[in-house]
């Protein structure tokens, strides 16, 4: 029992170790002076923000940063509530259509991204939305996951709430907003939570539509930048680069640990 | 007395006054339409300089017509921003930024002028181009939709002191290079690990950069033939062999590093010679780390010759048609290629006016007198030759980067096997 | 109320109709559609007929982008289950600081692929990287991790096992712990060994687990683009060229949409018959 037990120990921090000391490594390098990279224990007698200084007169990562709050909130903002919309309207409400929407729900979480990249942009392009915070909110505007999770969810609250609102002459709008929202908070804040994640993270679809500097996403520009040879091989101003992306949605983490953690693993499952 | 008679006379009278005001006012800007073109440029510094001068200068003489420069919005390449400009259709009414090998696709899509159609084109550049350059210039329609303006030709260059410390002449021929650069090739610390070389080849698969390491070369070996032929197929294979040889040699011998294309080795002195255009000279100068005495020669062939070709990374510029005053852009491109506007060029860049005969001219006599290596590239401008201007020039030289890759680089085919390869994929491009 | 309920259900359901219809079925019948043609978004498109599809089928680059997520899956899969259950196996024992440890493998998972991909591009660099420094330190030669064509496309599938372990050690921890320790006791009056407790009560009671890891790698290897992009952009001779960097390059670099949204058809078609397949091989009969 006792090996075992040491031996789990062992695992355990043994592998803490490989996931987060790269991470460590990354953050205490961004502080060092140029010539002292490239060894392996980070620290340094010279820590100094001289890379973090290069990056912001390099680059506009301040409203890099802007762009991904703003894009990852709408998009956010713009899920939750399509998504529980149409959850309800699956779970709750008849109407002719409905197994047939529900279908085609399950059917888009199925479909492969790379069948639709190329044909969304050039609808993107057709719009005129080429570099606009349009074409990065609007196809993620809804998600077929946000419907699913708000869907099952609300098939688990009584149908005997609905009916005895319904008696008082409760609208559904009233019904929606009143009664089911606030008891489904988790679904609620699983499907923000997974949505703004994906958004600030995504990179691919805002190299494709975006090409102006100033309407960059934060990951797209420090990748702009870093593979783009601005940084000029660099990986203290890289990294650096890198910190303003992870720093935002790591404190996000540290605090909502729990919430991503559930989050994460209830899409898995229900996935 | 305050009558109605009286107020309503009184209204005409302003009204009438300020009719008159309006129309003194109105009537001149309405009459003299105000234009406004919009002209962009290289995004670098130098040229950002000269476009500005060019339009100052204009717009002080031609108070009716604005010309505002803007430099190319900086996001990938240049070419994909035009692309991308095109198609969302926010083109400008001038670009004098443009690779000539992707015009073709402006033309099949209509999106520029041709300029063969303004009554004095033919004057106008027969005075200041060479027919070849022209015959370059003319797309496959048979009408001419850019003007040659510049080049950057590609030469080879050297470190002076280095070269007098390894006692070395600067090669002409491929021989004499692989002689010069066995000298170059050491390790600083006896016991140590190699750390100088003779040349820095670009070692990145993206098309691109063998537009400055092996089509210098084969337009070198194959005297300034251009990579395809009418038919689309190699016009000189066996220049595109001894190019790709050349390489793969270098490669082999440890004479070229296969380390990541940053940071720059010629910069640092790491690295004896580099293929670099006129922009290097003000780049060396300025950013050099340990300051050297540098030299151009041009690029080495297999066998000595005459004269040597090289690429000449040209810019051409365009009228877009999306413009709205088709002649007065007309008149802002004659006026950025005079003579005087030339020279103008040459001084803020060091980059070379493609005008006929340039090295001779009187009127840049002085110039080059005082500045011997821009005349140096000036010479070589004679002998210049541009990439196809092909659809399928990106992914011709994309499937060539990585027969570069897997020959020159690692060696793993013979560079006649990378060759042969690519020849054969010409054959299908063209599949549908 | 059934009156009611049509109309109120198929408003709340028009935004959902409306995206579906501009997002996904117009773009689904214009893939299908540019198969068939050549385009550069700027000239007219140029109908081909079969043209893309036989040029795919000749296509050497193509098939080793596909041969590469092969290479990917053979080395992220095996890799993620056997470094996942592992660890899942020692956090489902009463242990100290398990919050702790949970959430610490799960912060690469939050962190965005493009940071990860630069972080990893220098911690693989041949001279300056942690890991070559490491293996350095006690006496080995260093791996030319990025640089070596048959090292890379590995070396990338570590990279993103490294990623997302910590998710599937959720998962993994979840079905551990769903096991009623009743079947642990029977086992071993029966005199099992832990070996055996392993296999015959572990193993088949996280199969569901290991079913969704598996299908999640398989996307994710199919998906695969920031990272080659970022750390090599395809190379060294080809060996991580993604299917979709191989896509994204026919589309914005070499300017021929009808080929692009060929290889992105043939791609879905390829990667929804390796999920049907895993599903059969791997997950249990939904009884």
């Amino acid at each position: 029992m006792i090996a075992r037990r040491i031996a789990g120990y062992i695992v355990l921090t043994s592998a803490a170790l490989i996931f987060l000391y790269p991470l460590l490594w990354m953050a205490l390098l961004s502080f060092k002076p140029q010539d002292e990279a490239g060894t392996f224990v980070a620290w340094s007698g010279h820590f100094t923000f001289a890379n973090y200084v290069a990056v912001l007169h390099a680059i506009p990562i301040t409203r890099a940063l802007a762009n991904s709050l703003f894009v990852a909130s709408a998009t956010t903002l713009s899920v939750v509530v399509f998504s529980a919309l149409t959850g309800y309207a699956l779970a709750r409400l008849q109407f002719a259509g409905r197994n047939v929407i529900f279908a085609i729900v399950l059917a888009t979480m199925a479909l492969p991204f790379q069948l639709t990249l190329i044909p969304l942009y050039e609808l993107i392009v057709k719009f005129g939305w080429t570099d606009t915070y349009l074409a990065l909110i609007a196809p993620n505007a809804i998600s077929a996951l946000g419907v699913l999770i708000f869907r099952q969810t609300f098939l688990s609250i009584p149908k005997e709430l609905i009916e005895a609102a319904r008696m008082e002459g409760a609208s559904e709008v009233q019904i929606l907003t009143r009664i089911f929202l606030p008891i489904s908070l988790p679904a609620v804040v699983t499907a923000g939570i997974l949505t703004f994640m994906n958004s600030w993270n995504d990179v691919l679809w805002p190299i494709i539509v975006i090409r102006k500097q100033e309407m960059m996403t934060l990951p797209q520009l420090v990748v702009a930048f870093s593979a783009g040879g601005q940084a000029d091989g660099l990986p203290g101003q890289q990294f650096a680069a890198a910190m303003f992306v992870v720093a935002p949605i790591l404190v996000a983490y540290l605090l909502f640990q729990r919430y991503f953690i559930a989050s994460m693993a209830s899409s898995g499952i229900k996935g | 007395m305050c009558t109605l008679r009286t107020i309503v006379k009184q209204r005409s009278r302003v009204a009438v006054l300020t009719s008159l005001l309006l129309a003194v006012v109105l009537v001149p800007a309405f009459a003299q339409p105000h234009i406004t073109l919009t002209y962009w440029s290289a995004p670098n510094a130098e040229e950002l300089s000269f476009a500005r001068t060019m339009a100052q200068s204009w717009n002080a003489a031609h108070p009716e017509t604005t010309v505002e420069v803007q430099p190319i919005p900086a996001s990938g390449t240049s070419e994909e921003v035009l692309l991308a400009a095109v198609v969302a259709k926010t083109t400008p009414d001038i670009c004098a930024n443009i690779l000539p090998s992707i015009m073709n696709r402006f033309v099949h899509a209509g999106a520029v002028l041709p300029l063969d159609g303004f009554a004095d084109f033919d004057r106008v550049t027969h005075e200041r181009i060479d027919a070849k350059t022209l015959a370059y210039a003319r797309s496959d329609d048979g009408r001419v939709y850019q003007v040659p303006w510049k080049a950057n030709p590609v030469m080879l260059a050297y470190n002076v002191d280095e070269f007098a410390a390894r006692g070395v002449q600067p090669p002409r021929t491929y021989a004499q290079f692989m002689d010069v650069a066995h000298r170059l090739t050491y390790a600083s610390t006896s016991g140590g690990r190699i750390d100088h070389w003779a040349m820095n080849p670009g070692t990145s698969v993206i098309w691109f950069w063998r537009m400055f390491d092996f089509y210098p070369l084969y337009a070198a070996a194959s005297d300034g033939r251009t990579l395809l032929d009418r038919n689309h197929a190699l016009a000189d294979p066996r220049a595109a062999n001894d190019a790709m040889q050349f390489l793969a040699m270098g490669f082999r011998r440890g004479y070229f590093p296969l380390a990541a294309p940053q940071p720059d080795l010629f910069l640092e002195g790491r690295v004896g010679m580099r293929f670099i255009g006129p922009w290097g000279i003000s780049y060396l100068e300025r950013a050099a780390v340990h300051r050297f005495r540098f030299g151009f020669v041009p690029i080495p062939t297999p066998a000595a010759k005459p004269s040597e070709f090289t690429f000449s990374d040209q810019k051409n510029i365009a009228i877009f048609s999306t413009t709205r005053h088709p002649n007065e852009a007309w008149a802002f491109v004659k006026y950025v290629t005079t003579r005087a506007a030339d020279r103008t060029l040459l001084k803020m860049t060091s980059q070379i006016p493609l005008r006929r005969d340039l090295v001779n001219d009187p009127a840049f006599a002085d110039y080059f007198a005082h500045h011997p290596l821009v005349a140096a590239f000036a010479r070589q401008g004679a002998h210049v030759v541009p990439l196809d201007d092909t659809p399928h020039i990106v992914q011709i030289l994309d499937y060539l980067s990585r027969q570069y890759e897997a020959s020159a680089m690692y060696g793993i085919i013979p560079p006649e096997r990378g060759i042969a390869n690519t020849a054969d994929y010409l054959t299908r491009i063209d599949r549908l | 109320m059934r009156v009611r309920g049509t109309n109120v259900g198929l408003l709340f359901s028009l935004p959902y109709l409306v995206f579906i219809a501009l997002f996904i079925v117009y773009p689904v019948g214009f893939a299908l559609y540019l198969v068939f043609v050549r385009w550069d978004l700027i000239a007219a498109p140029q109908y081909v007929g079969l043209g893309n599809l036989r040029y795919l089928l000749s296509d050497a680059e193509f098939w080793q982008a596909l041969l590469n997520t092969l290479i990917f899956l053979c080395v992220n899969v095996p890799l993620q289950i056997v470094a996942a259950l592992l660890i899942a196996i020692a956090l489902a024992q009463p242990i100290a600081l398990r919050g702790f440890f949970r959430a610490a493998f799960f912060v690469p998972v939050v962190i965005s692929v493009a940071v990860v991909s630069l972080l990893w591009q220098q911690v693989y660099n041949t001279d300056t990287g942690l890991l070559n420094t490491l293996i350095r330190a006690i006496g080995l030669p260093a791996v030319p991790w990025l640089t070596n064509p048959h090292v890379a496309m590995p070396a990338i599938a570590g990279m993103v096992a490294w990623k997302n372990v910590g998710l599937y050690v959720l998962f993994f921890l979840s079905g551990i712990l769903s096991v009623p320790a009743q079947l642990y006791e029977a086992a071993k009056l029966e005199g099992a060994s832990p070996w055996d407790e392993f296999w015959l009560v572990t193993v088949p009671l996280v199969r569901p687990a290991m079913f969704l890891v598996v299908v999640l790698s398989t996307i994710a290897g199919f998906n695969l683009f920031i990272e080659p992009y970022v750390m090599t952009g395809g190379g060294p001779l080809d060996s991580t060229l993604s299917v979709v960097l191989y896509m994204y390059k026919h589309a914005f670099s070499f300017l021929d949409m009808g080929y692009a949204a060929t290889i992105g058809v043939a791609l879905a078609a390829i990667m929804l018959v390796v999920v049907t397949i895993e599903r059969r091989l791997i997950d249990e009969p939904t009884v």
